[in-house]
């Protein structure tokens, strides 16, 4: 078996203007695919993000931390959720990906996992729980990698105890497949994704009593000099 | 610098409940708790024209500390005997748990049952909120006097009880739980009925929210404290949509959907999800799903009555209360028609006697039957209290006497 990460990429304009029953509905079936994943020994861990318009992106610009307020998109699509699976190949992740709610205008990705680990008790220790995702950009696919050693070798062991709650690092984007809806039909396309400005490298959890306190942390990590950090604030599910 | 008092002002608002929290069982008392952390805040102001600290919630903690153990030296010196310590260093290194612990201590506290609803309410938003007792005043819509009186009042009944500012043992829990959940749902409920009034007042829906996501923050295992903030969120959506222009109450049935704000719904059908994943089954989260049938329906046309009459049921098993038997009667008409409906309400009439919505509930099924409904809706107006309700209830007196007077009645 093999671990993957489905990355939603979601159009937050599409998903405000649903009508109270579809977005009841896509809540439900969201709870659903998780639930059936899980009874399947396949799920691992699942996130929804809040609104990407509460959180916050870091970047260290020579001495300067740079702090900037959501909302963020990149080609029109935010950070929605992410279920991390188990499969036996990523043609099998796809296809259980396939089966993943959501609307016409958003995309999911499927990324092999390097390796991950978060608390069992995520969603069971009092706080506000924040996902940073970790957004890289490089010219080639080495210097991208180059990019996520470091972050991963430097954020080792920075955050206090009580407050980490693990994180997940994903293999080189070329791995990947992206699905999206065409025409009325999903079609699977294969990495690399280095076209797009940031790709994401990686998420890791946190859990503080706010926001301002969860850049604050980030802020000190030394990690935000080679790329930009991504932090916002996940729904309990 | 306008930045600074921005930031001040969150940290001050953001910070209280668990700074005062914590400062509970270093102080001895409340009073003593708010003046340190008072003091702090003011010093704040000064301090951070210099150099805003890097971390401005830990930089109050310390100064309220800090002021709290001269007070406690000015009073020893004073007494000329040692002060009688509470336990616990007050330098212990913070962790994310001892912050939600002082919070939610501060919490418990405010929201002990030995006190009244309306004291609790007014010093939850005292202390836990820091709000005036002005503003407090204001939104009860009642005098500065009274509010004080109140604080006060709860105060020395703390005092009095020997209430020991700790966090409930595992088998209080729940039951506390319940009764800080029962407290919110309390002040949300004070600020739907009476919306009206001066702008510029404190919004005691809007701070009931927010105190009810904060707890749930707090308490993330609890299926009720999400179930909570779900029923909130989803009559909170529809505010807007509730009164006319000249401050009548419009009814669900005529309320303009397309104008229910869908963020806080969202915020709703999220808190709802997370509430029945955790095997909820208690009564808030049995009105959340009655009011998510409510939200989720198209039209009034198409609600799924059978599962609200379902609902209701198991809602009944669990608050056998005669308001809610009310509010299953309406549901129970609108499944099976107005005259299941009436034979559902006749067992109320005892105990609701002089609840005027069980008159207008009842006017409304005679009315839908053809039948006499003025006594009924002159019962309802001459026990209302709320200024839209009587002008939508003389509207209809009028109507029912211009209806009896053309059947020669």
């Amino acid at each position: 078996m093999t671990e993957y990460l489905f990355l939603t990429l979601e159009d937050e304009s599409a998903h405000a203007s649903e009508t109270p029953q579809a977005m009841a509905r896509l809540i439900e079936q969201r709870a659903e695919f998780g639930a059936e994943l899980r009874r399947g020994g396949r799920l691992r861990d699942a996130g929804r993000f809040r609104p990407s318009k509460e959180g916050k992106r870091v970047a260290r610009r020579d001495e300067r931390l740079d702090v900037r307020d959501g909302p963020f998109s990149e080609d029109g699509k935010t950070l929605g959720g992410y279920y991390w699976v188990e499969a036996s190949g990523v043609t099998e992740a796809a296809r259980l990906a396939e089966a993943c709610p959501a609307l016409a205008p958003d995309a999911i990705e499927v990324r092999p996992l390097m390796d991950g680990r978060v608390s069992s008790e995520k969603e069971a220790k009092p706080g506000k729980i924040f996902a940073c995702a970790v957004l890289g950009s490089g010219a080639t696919e080495a210097a991208w990698v180059g990019v996520m050693d470091r972050i991963d070798a430097e954020t080792r062991g920075r955050f206090p105890e009580a407050s980490f709650l693990g994180g997940l690092r994903l293999e080189a984007p070329k791995s990947g497949r992206r699905l999206e809806t065409r025409s009325e039909r999903r079609v699977t396309f294969d990495g690399p994704f280095l076209e797009c400005k940031e790709v994401i490298g990686g998420l890791f959890f946190l859990r503080m009593t706010t926001l301002d306190e969860a850049v604050r942390w980030a802020a000190e990590t030394p990690f935000v000099v080679h790329g930009v950090l991504e932090i916002r604030e996940l729904w309990r599910i | 610098m306008a930045d600074l008092s921005a930031i001040v002002e969150r940290t001050v608002r953001g910070e209280r409940g668990r700074i005062v929290g914590g400062l509970l069982r270093l102080c001895g008392s409340v009073d003593a708790a708010e003046e340190a952390f008072q003091d702090a805040a003011l010093r704040a102001v000064e301090a951070w024209q210099r150099e805003i600290p890097v971390n401005p919630g830990a930089w109050l903690m310390t100064a309220a500390k800090n002021s709290a153990k001269d007070a406690r030296r000015r009073r020893a010196v004073v007494e000329a005997k040692a002060p009688l310590l509470a336990s616990g260093d007050p330098d212990t290194a913070e962790t994310i748990d001892t912050v939600s612990d002082d919070y939610l201590r501060l919490v418990f506290t405010c929201c002990h049952p030995e006190l009244s609803t309306s004291n609790q309410i007014a010093l939850t938003l005292k202390v836990v909120a820091g709000f005036s007792t002005e503003e407090i005043a204001r939104a009860f819509v009642t005098s500065e006097a009274t509010i004080s009186q109140r604080i006060l009042r709860a105060k020395q009944t703390l005092d009095e009880k020997r209430v020991a500012y700790e966090i409930p043992t595992r088998e209080e829990l729940p039951a506390r739980i319940l009764a800080v959940l029962g407290v919110v749902y309390a002040m949300f409920n004070e600020g739907h009925t009476a919306r009206s009034g001066p702008f510029m007042r404190l919004d005691l829906q809007a701070e009931a929210m927010r105190l009810g996501r904060l707890l749930s923050d707090h308490v993330p295992r609890e299926p009720e404290a999400f179930a909570l903030v779900a029923l909130m969120a989803f009559s909170a959506a529809r505010a807007e949509t509730r009164v006319d222009a000249r401050g009548m109450p419009i009814l669900l049935a005529e309320q303009n959907r397309a104008r229910w704000n869908k963020e806080i719904l969202r915020e709703g059908l999220m808190a709802l999800q997370r509430a029945r994943s955790l095997g909820g089954h208690g009564p808030y989260l049995l009105q959340a799903e009655i009011a998510r049938e409510h939200v989720t329906a198209p039209a009034w046309e198409s609600t799924n009555w059978a599962a609200i009459v379902a609902l209701y049921d198991a809602l009944v098993a669990v608050l056998p209360s005669p308001v809610v038997a009310l509010n299953r009667a309406v549901a129970v008409a609108m499944h099976a028609g107005p005259r299941a409906g009436l034979t559902a309400i006749t067992a109320l009439a005892g105990p609701l006697a002089d609840y005027h919505l069980f008159y207008a509930t009842r006017a409304d099924l005679l009315e839908r039957l053809g039948e006499d409904a003025l006594p009924d809706l002159e019962r309802a107006l001459e026990l209302t209290t709320n200024d839209g309700e009587r002008q939508l209830l003389e509207l209809r007196v009028t109507r029912a006497r211009a209806r009896r007077q053309s059947l020669g009645g």
